[in-house]
């Protein structure tokens, strides 16, 4: 059999591609957070990013993009930044298809209710969660109970991280 | 795009991205913790990537992109959409475009896209790859990237030059990714060096044809001390002619063949082809035999093999011409190869070995093949068993089943009327024909196939195995259901093995022969080791 | 301060419920567990219970958003009802006695105590737990709603009485009966998101809708009467004839804004339909073997449409769904008349129009379906469904139709099909 065999070429150049296939997928250090892990954790309310994973998302700045732009591409409301804090401490945003709004309790003031009105009920699926991100960029997560009539109301701590970045005009709030 | 095996200069760490990339799509889970993407599918990703054999996939995912964007847009529900980028799961997702659009056609098999004659079809088993694909582009181009080279197929009703271009887009913007990530392939000293070994013992004999079980038992007895190529084990030994066979074997069939070479591929300057790459590649990959499948499909669900028969089945080599060429090999790989194994590994743990070759007076080698036909039998019985299993459901892949088990039955008009027209349209006569099947009553001393089903339901009350019991579900069914056909090819994989390559010697000289060989080279391997 | 302890019956054991506090009008009332910010399940029911139209409490109270705090999970049926009842009550009296009541039961618009399912085994688990309660038994008093007629006299000493009526129960509970129903806070929307609504505009509706009743004398009862009857047009009518009298028009649209304040709450509607596919007309007959499919607003497919169905459901008890399923086979409205108009079928909480086909749906054809949703089901002539189901839904005449029925207190929603 000549070197220059062409099927002896072919065989011997896949087998080296065979043994770099099977050297590419022996994992290495570094794990990329898979975009399946970021869909699930954006379209499914019962999937939690694993700490690790969130780390992972928090120093991959490829990651963080694809993350923002599932969360922004086709939401069912979009709520921007606003220009100034309530000072009533209440906070209320309103876009065309729904209000957010941030009520203290009276029956117990370290609670917060957070209720979620939209319109055009019948014309859209309902948001199923709404993603926070803060003006650090860091997105934070709520999932909504099922909307009874136009209505989901959800009772949050009002120091807790989502609750604070809610109160926060600077952030930007999606519902899906 | 081509590529001389001359330049193979490996670039350390510059395949550290993809890399982490790669394993991060391996990683990825289904909701039950499983993995979202096979083995298979990963492994067939990761062939695209490094033969850069991208041009056809991305073409297809560029029509499954404008199909799966048919209904609102929205094509990462479909991809995302299923829990586990499997045949079944795409074929359950796309059955909900029936008729969405005149352009897009669902049918069993697959989904089409275009009109008239100019239509492309994207088979189910092919789109798990294309998901892993897409999920590639995305970690590594970026996801706004792709939903900008993509935005065009999501515009409803689609001229072919549109899904063109997105393919085009997709592979220009891989092309880019993959110049800076991947390196060129390293040339791999052993099997280089086994074959220029076969080369020089050929003769006249060209392609495969040299590599013999004379010259794996030579190469063997030759540089097994050698310091300088890996080749102590038989086993290693073994590996490297097999992968050769089946790669030369390949190689010479993609130049038989009339496939479509890219333009301008120089084969005298010793340019190769990346889809022949490709293909051989594919050919390499072990894990693709009808064993796998069948692993693959079943998982823990429905037992048609269990670990321990899986095991000694994954001895022969299914699905490639290995049997064929090195019949003795393959067999003295799966009982001295497992010898040796045992050796080395009491070595590793500094306990001295016991070399024990087995008694030629024992037929070890007829003993094998035994083995193998024992396992292959109790496979067959599980199959019958999931004929009922099948038949009690309703499943009309019971049919096939039923066929594949009795072909000799005279199945009159209900196989007549069973055909499916081109479109794989249930027809009424079909329909009539599975009615009449499943109206059948399971009779041991009725007509034929009464009968056969009375055999199979007797065949399940005695099978205990997970998948196989009253009650695993419903789940269980489908899992047979999709795993029968490559059950099926698993059987005849084994029984041909069997009865054609490894059935036509006579053992019983080899195994007195190889007893003394073998005996002799690990004295010279191993009691010289412990003498050091 | 009222001294009674209010307990839920269970069957995992009694529930205490161990404060009610009043919140802002814009949220929903909600039942805490133990004072965490856990919202059980039951709280859109509870919200539901408490506000405005159908809600007792807030009719009673003037509020109409609560926090109840429980010690216990309760699950999502209506039993815990008559017990939160007594609650909300005893919050609002001072009681010098210490009183220990165990209820259960549902309780209704007109305040009356509905049967509920499992009391046996409720009061079972109640037996259980008593000694464990630490409460005088001699001043408590256990509830349950008059059809329990196998029910023990007494457990531990703690007589059991049925009731048939909230006040029945009140009385039981040494509670006094509440001396009048609250006014509803004139004609705010049903919620109005955040917005706080001000006392004196609570009490210049109170002041109003008094002033309405006077005004309005005969007509109020002519009306309601023509309302209840479902007899719209007529009512229409009836109103229209007064509107240019003296003072008519005021009273007709006083009147008007009462029936929206009084109308069921919206709710939400759900609509799904489906149609049945078959590869040639032929096949249509053959029911069992028809594709079914969701309907989206165009059918782009090839197959035959032999059948719709469209089913709508409504989550408020007490709304009444109707309307008419108009079929249009050269396209909506280009014909004088619709070749067919569907009824469909009552049901509890909905209704199911079904259309089998006779003139089967070619390119250009049309379906579309108006839901008219309210108190009672309309009786007698309906002119608005001319154009209701013949105009463009985003057309003048479509919009007169509505708001014409949207003056009389009730919802229209219309859904259109085509086969492209």
């Amino acid at each position: 059999m000549a070197a220059n065999d062409p099927v002896r070429n072919l065989a011997l150049a896949a087998l080296d591609a065979d043994e770099m296939l099977r050297d590419l997928l022996v994992p290495g250090a570094d794990v990329r957070l898979s975009f399946s892990e970021l869909y699930r954790y954006v379209n499914d309310p019962a999937f939690e990013l694993s700490p690790a994973a969130q780390d992972k998302l928090s120093a991959d700045p490829a990651a963080a993009a694809d993350l923002e732009r599932l969360i922004a591409a086709r939401p069912f409301a979009y709520m921007p930044r606003q220009a100034a804090a309530s000072t009533s401490g209440a906070v209320r945003r309103e876009v065309e298809r729904a209000v957010l709004t941030l009520t203290p309790s009276r029956a117990t003031p370290a609670q917060v209710y957070l209720g979620v009105e939209i319109v055009d009920l019948e014309n859209a699926d309902v948001p199923t969660h709404l993603f926070v991100r803060s003006p650090s960029g860091a997105w934070l997560r709520q999932a909504l109970p099922a909307f009874s009539g136009n209505r989901a109301q959800v009772l949050l701590e009002a120091n807790s991280a989502i609750a604070n970045a809610l109160s926060t005009p600077e952030s930007e709030v999606y519902l899906r | 795009m081509t590529a001389t095996i001359e330049n193979l200069n490996l670039e350390e760490g510059k395949s550290e991205v993809l890399r982490a990339v790669l394993a991060g799509i391996m990683e990825s889970s289904a909701s039950d913790g499983g993995p979202r993407y096979s083995e298979r599918v990963c492994r067939a990703l990761a062939r695209i990537i490094v033969c850069r054999s991208y041009a056809k996939p991305m073409l297809e995912l560029s029509h499954l992109l404008a199909i799966a964007s048919a209904r609102d847009g929205r094509y990462e529900e479909v991809f995302w959409g299923v829990d586990r980028a499997s045949t079944g799961e795409f074929r359950r997702a796309f059955k909900l475009f029936q008729g969405i659009r005149p352009d897009v056609r669902v049918s069993s098999n697959g989904v089409r896209r275009g009109h008239g004659a100019d239509v492309f079809e994207i088979s189910y088993r092919r789109m798990p790859l294309l998901a892993a694909l897409l999920e590639f582009m995305i970690m590594t181009v970026g996801y706004p990237a792709v939903e900008t080279m993509t935005a065009g197929l999501r515009q409803g009703e689609l001229a072919d030059e549109n899904v063109l271009e997105a393919a085009r887009a997709m592979q220009r913007s891989l092309y880019g990714y993959l110049k800076d990530h991947l390196p060129p392939v390293q040339r791999q000293r052993r099997e280089h060096h086994f074959l220029g070994y076969a080369d020089a013992h050929a003769g006249n004999r060209s392609g495969a044809d040299v590599i013999n079980d004379d010259v794996v038992m030579a190469y063997w007895r030759s540089y097994a001390a050698s310091e300088d190529v890996d080749a102590k084990t038989f086993r290693s030994v073994y590996d490297t002619a097999r992968r050769l066979v089946v790669a030369l074997d390949a190689a010479a069939d993609r130049f038989a063949g009339a496939y479509a070479r890219s333009i301008g591929t120089d084969l005298e300057a010793g340019e190769v082809d990346p889809a022949d790459v490709d293909a051989v590649v594919a050919a390499i990959d072990a894990d693709t035999g009808p064993l796998d499948q069948v692993l693959e499909t079943c998982g823990d669900t429905v037992k048609f093999i269990n670990v321990g028969e899986a095991d000694v089945l994954n001895e022969l080599p299914l699905g490639d011409s290995t049997a064929r060429r090195l019949p003795v090999s393959v067999l003295r790989n799966a009982v001295f190869g497992a010898v040796q194994l045992r050796i080395s590994t009491a070595l590793r743990r500094g306990v001295a070995p016991v070399i024990e070759i087995p008694d030629p007076a024992k037929g070890y080698y007829t003993e094998k093949l035994t083995a193998y036909a024992a396992i292959v039998a109790g496979t067959e019985r599980l199959a019958m068993a999931a004929l009922w299993s099948l038949f009690e459901a309703g499943r009309a892949e019971a049919v096939d089943l039923a066929l594949a088990l009795a072909p000799d039955l005279d199945w009159g008009q209900l196989a007549r009327s069973a055909a499916e027209d081109a479109d794989n349209v249930v027809s009424l006569d079909r329909a009539g024909a599975l009615r009449q099947f499943f109206a059948v009553v399971p009779d041991a001393r009725g007509d034929e196939l009464a009968a056969l089903l009375a055999d199979a339901r007797r065949t399940w009350r005695g099978v205990n195995r997970a998948g196989f019991r009253d009650g695993d579900g419903e789940q269980a069914v489908d899992v047979i259901a999709e795993a029968t056909p490559w059950v099926l090819r698993l059987i005849s994989s084994v029984r041909r093995t069997l009865d054609r390559d490894l059935g036509q010697i006579d053992w019983s000289g080899h195994e007195h022969a190889d007893a003394t060989s073998f005996a002799e080279m690990f004295g010279n391997l191993y009691d010289q080791g412990r003498k050091r | 301060m009222s001294q009674v302890a209010v307990h839920i019956l269970t069957t995992e054991g009694p529930v205490a419920i161990q404060r009610i506090t009043e919140e802002d009008p814009g949220v929903s009332s909600v039942i805490c567990l133990d004072g965490l910010a856990q919202v059980l399940p039951a709280s859109p029911a509870y919200d539901a219970f408490v506000r405005r139209p159908i809600g007792v409490i807030e009719r009673t109270t003037g509020h109409g958003a609560y926090r109840m705090d429980v010690s216990a999970r309760i699950d999502e049926g209506r039993s815990w009802q008559l017990a939160a009842y007594i609650a909300h009550i005893a919050q609002q009296q001072e009681t010098s006695e210490e009183v220990t009541v165990f209820a259960t039961g549902e309780v209704d618009s007109e305040l009356k105590v509905r049967p509920v399912e499992r009391v046996s085994l409720k009061l079972e688990a109640l037996a259980r737990q008593l000694d464990a309660l630490g409460f005088n038994t001699e001043k408590a008093i256990i509830l349950v709603p008059e059809n329990e007629r196998d029910a023990p006299s007494q457990i531990g000493g703690v007589p059991v009485r049925r009731v048939s009526t909230a006040s029945e129960a009140l009385a039981l509970a040494g509670l006094a009966a509440p001396t009048s129903m609250k006014v509803p806070s004139g004609n705010i929307p049903e919620r109005e998101s955040g917005r706080r609504v001000p006392s004196w505009a609570i009490l210049a509706g109170v002041v109003l809708v008094a002033a309405a009743f006077f005004w309005i004398g005969g007509d109020f009862a002519r009306w309601s009467s023509l309302a209840e009857q479902g007899r719209i047009l007529d009512l229409e009518q009836d109103m229209a004839a007064v509107e240019d009298t003296f003072l008519g028009g005021w009273r007709a649209a006083t009147y008007r804004k009462w029936r929206n304040v009084t109308k069921p709450r919206i709710g939400r509607l759900d609509i799904d339909g489906s149609t049945l596919l078959a590869e040639d007309a032929a096949a249509c007959a053959d029911k069992t073997a028809l594709e079914k499919r969701r309907m989206t607003q165009v059918y782009t497919g090839t197959a035959v449409v032999c059948s719709v169905e469209i089913r709508a459901v409504s989550d408020v008890r007490g709304r009444v769904v109707i309307g008419r399923l108009a079929y249009w086979p050269n396209g909506l409205g280009n014909e004088d008349r619709a070749t067919r108009v569907m009824r469909g079928s009552h049901e509890n909480s909905g209704r199911t129009w079904t259309l089998e086909f006779a003139q089967l749906p070619e390119a250009g054809a049309a379906l579309r379906l108006v839901i008219i949703s309210g108190a009672v089901d309309i009786n007698g002539s309906q002119p608005w469904y001319q154009d209701l189901l013949s105009a463009h839904i985003n057309s003048a005449a479509f919009a007169a139709a509505r708001d014409r029925l949207q003056r009389l207190g009730f919802d229209t929603h219309a859904l259109d099909w085509r086969r492209k």
